[in-house]
């Protein structure tokens, strides 16, 4: 059996259906009558399950839908890039960016506070493009911690510290 | 009761006039607009991040903002496809086949200038369908009962699943998925705690503005990055005097746009029928009744009116069945039923009772936000097309902010960022099998009072199935949903079925 996409997806579904079944299980699950807080998910879950074993064994290649930019004939690949429901493969530097971009502001403003990890979260997320340069992110940087003190701290009145040193209050 | 409506839309505009309420519209339909434009940035990202600010507004102001960000999105849409044939925002992808060639006829200006009146009367005629229609669906909601509610909740989550242009049995899945999100945290009638992984964080159930943001912003991103290239902005300054259309192309377009707003109207009704398949309909409805039809694909302007009316049409139907009904169509009414619920508002028909001042007032403000949209649109023609050159590794970090701080402020907890990313990595996942994850947010919405009424309608009924079928409303509704889906599953498996032309 070749994985393809599909064969995945099934695969995947059945998994987070038997999940919650499992979870599900640990409820009370009652009868029709009086249904406990576990038949819901129980009876959601199998029906995970069995559409994941549908999707799993109906799997062929020319399940592949086509692009939004094929259905109206435009040119593929001016477009592809566009078109949005169609997922490229992924591109790991954009997307390991993006996920370093959201823990640094998460870790860094857990301890230094929000000017810094808006710093810091932007100029990563913005490295994550291949053509960014390191000017361009730092400026970018710098005009969203300007934002983040001016509107957000000021005017929203967001409660989040604009700088704190954990190791002083030590 | 024509008279009863018209009063009450009367009270609306009182409502929507207020400067406080008028201001938040404004600034909806303008956001609305200008990520209408972007590509990369949809109107449901757009909602999303905007969702926390609304928890600190009043209901009203809250819900009018972020329905103006829904329809003023649809404005700018098509100003891409027509200058430069990038079919970036799906209900406008259509109007590429005409607007582009028109562009490079010269006549792009004039193809926008149409684009705004199909608008303007495609919206319009959508805001009467709902101001009479929307009191009758009431009247009848009424009638119904916990097990009625569930069959109809049960048709609009299978129709908004399944009419996507994938899978259907994708679909259901991630309806499937989202009920079992939607449920997740401390149950109402046991108060016991589920999927909440032993997490405190979570007895409260998934933030939306997490579950929305890590769906439409982090895997958006994610799934966008580096594939999204800068836009070169040659040769596309649109003056105002150039958007007057001549009075032939008004001629053969106007008749293009009654019929594309009809389309657009009747697909409104159609539970998950959204813009994009209105606006698909539209097309080929135009080019098969036309006496010409080689003309289309060459720039004909029935072939930008009639899908642009449709698209705006059905974007300002989508509210009846969410706002009489309590039933969303589709993911961007599931987000806005989603605010309602935050602001404290049980959706459903008592809404248009208990909150008159709400449901007038938004429909009230559907005719201002179109107007202002117009008036917006002629001069600032030159500033969205300059917008389009923003390149996208401006706007995802920048957006990336956005979001952090949003999930931020709506809990003042970092735990929510996280619950974003890890939502968002799961999204992406589910995009790279080939999963649409839209009908999730439609699931998360509907998930906990689908269980609630099917729990109350079992207890009513003492345990008996049957009581789905022995009510004639709920037995209607589940014909429908069993009809939708069989014909879905045949022309799917047709589809299959038949090898593909390479």
């Amino acid at each position: 059996m070749r994985l393809n996409k599909d064969k995945l997806a099934g695969l995947l579904l059945m998994l987070l259906g038997l999940g919650a079944v499992l979870e599900g299980r640990s409820h009370s699950i009652g009868s029709l009558t009086q249904m406990g807080s576990g038949y819901f998910p129980v009876a959601l879950g199998l029906i995970l399950m069995g559409i994941g074993f549908l999707i799993l064994v109906t799997s062929a290649p020319q399940n592949e839908e086509k692009p939004l930019s094929a259905l109206i004939g435009a040119d593929e690949k001016e477009t592809v890039h566009l078109s949005l429901d169609h997922c490229p493969p992924p591109d790991w530097r954009g997307i390991s960016c993006i996920i370093a971009s959201i823990v640094g502001f998460i870790v860094i403003g857990h301890y230094l506070g929000l000017v810094p990890a808006t710093f810091a979260s932007v100029f990563v997320a913005a490295l994550g493009d291949r053509t960014a340069s390191l000017r361009e992110a730092v400026v970018l940087g710098l005009v969203m911690c300007a934002l983040a003190i001016g509107l957000f701290h000021y005017v929203l009145h967001i409660q989040f510290p604009l700088f704190q040193f954990p190791l002083w209050k030590a | 009761m024509i008279m009863t409506a018209l009063n009450d839309l009367w009270h609306g505009f009182a409502v929507a006039f207020e400067p406080h309420n008028l201001l938040w519209c404004f600034v909806g339909v303008l956001f609305g607009n200008f990520v209408g434009v972007l590509p990369g940035l949809g109107p449901m990202a757009a909602i999303s991040v905007l969702l926390p600010l609304t928890f600190a507004m009043k209901p009203v102001a809250a819900i009018l903002m972020l329905a103006g960000i829904y329809y003023g999105a649809q404005y700018g849409g098509a100003i891409c496809s027509i200058l430069l044939n990038l079919p970036v925002h799906p209900p406008h992808a259509v109007t590429c086949l005409d607007g582009y060639p028109m562009t490079l006829k010269g006549r792009g200006g004039a193809a926008l200038g149409i684009t705004m009146i199909a608008s303007f009367i495609g919206a319009s005629f959508g805001i009467t369908e709902m101001i009479f229609f929307a009191p009758v669906l009431v009247g009848v909601a009424f009638k119904f009962g916990p097990a009625d509610i569930c069959a109809l909740m049960l048709l609009g989550l299978l129709a908004g699943s399944t009419l996507a242009r994938s899978s259907p049995l994708k679909g259901i899945a991630m309806t499937v998925l989202g009920l079992l999100m939607g449920i997740a945290g401390t149950d109402v009638n046991t108060a016991e705690q589920r999927f909440t992984f032993g997490l405190l964080h979570m007895a409260d159930g998934i933030e939306i503005v997490a579950l929305a943001l890590g769906i439409f912003g982090i895997a958006e991103f994610m799934k966008c990055v580096n594939y999204i290239k800068p836009i070169a902005a040659k040769d596309m300054h649109v003056s105002v005097q150039s958007m007057m259309p001549s009075r032939e192309e008004l001629k053969t377009a106007f008749p293009a746009m009654l019929r594309g707003t009809l389309v657009g109207s009747l697909c409104a009704l159609i539970p998950g029928t959204g813009p994009t398949i209105a606006s698909f309909v539209a097309y080929a409805t135009e080019k098969k009744i036309s006496r010409t039809p080689e003309r289309f694909g060459t720039g004909a302007v029935e072939g930008i009116a009639s899908p642009e009316a449709s698209t705006h049409s059905s974007v300002q139907g989508d509210f009846i069945p969410t706002m009489s009904l309590g039933i969303p169509g589709d993911a961007v009414m599931a987000l806005i039923l989603g605010a309602l619920i935050i602001q404290g508002i049980t959706p459903g028909p008592q809404l248009v009772r208990e909150h008159p001042d709400l449901f007038w007032g938004l429909i009230a403000s559907f005719w201002i936000g179109n107007i202002l949209l117009v008036i917006l649109n002629v001069p600032l023609i030159g500033i969205w097309v300059k917008l389009l050159t923003i390149p996208y590794r401006y706007l995802y970090p920048s957006a990336i902010f956005f979001i952090c701080i949003g999930v931020y402020s709506t809990t003042n907890d970092l735990f929510g960022v996280g619950e974003t990313l890890v939502i968002g990595l799961f999204g992406y996942a589910l995009l790279l099998l080939g999963f649409h994850p839209a009908p999730i947010l439609l699931g998360f919405v509907l998930g906990p009072r689908f269980e609630e009424n099917f729990r109350r309608a079992m207890l009513i009924s003492d345990g008996d199935l049957r009581v789905f079928i022995e009510r004639p409303i709920s037995a209607s509704f589940l014909a429908i949903a069993a009809l939708l889906l069989g014909t879905q599953l045949y022309f799917w498996l047709k589809k299959r079925r038949q090898p593909q032309p390479a």
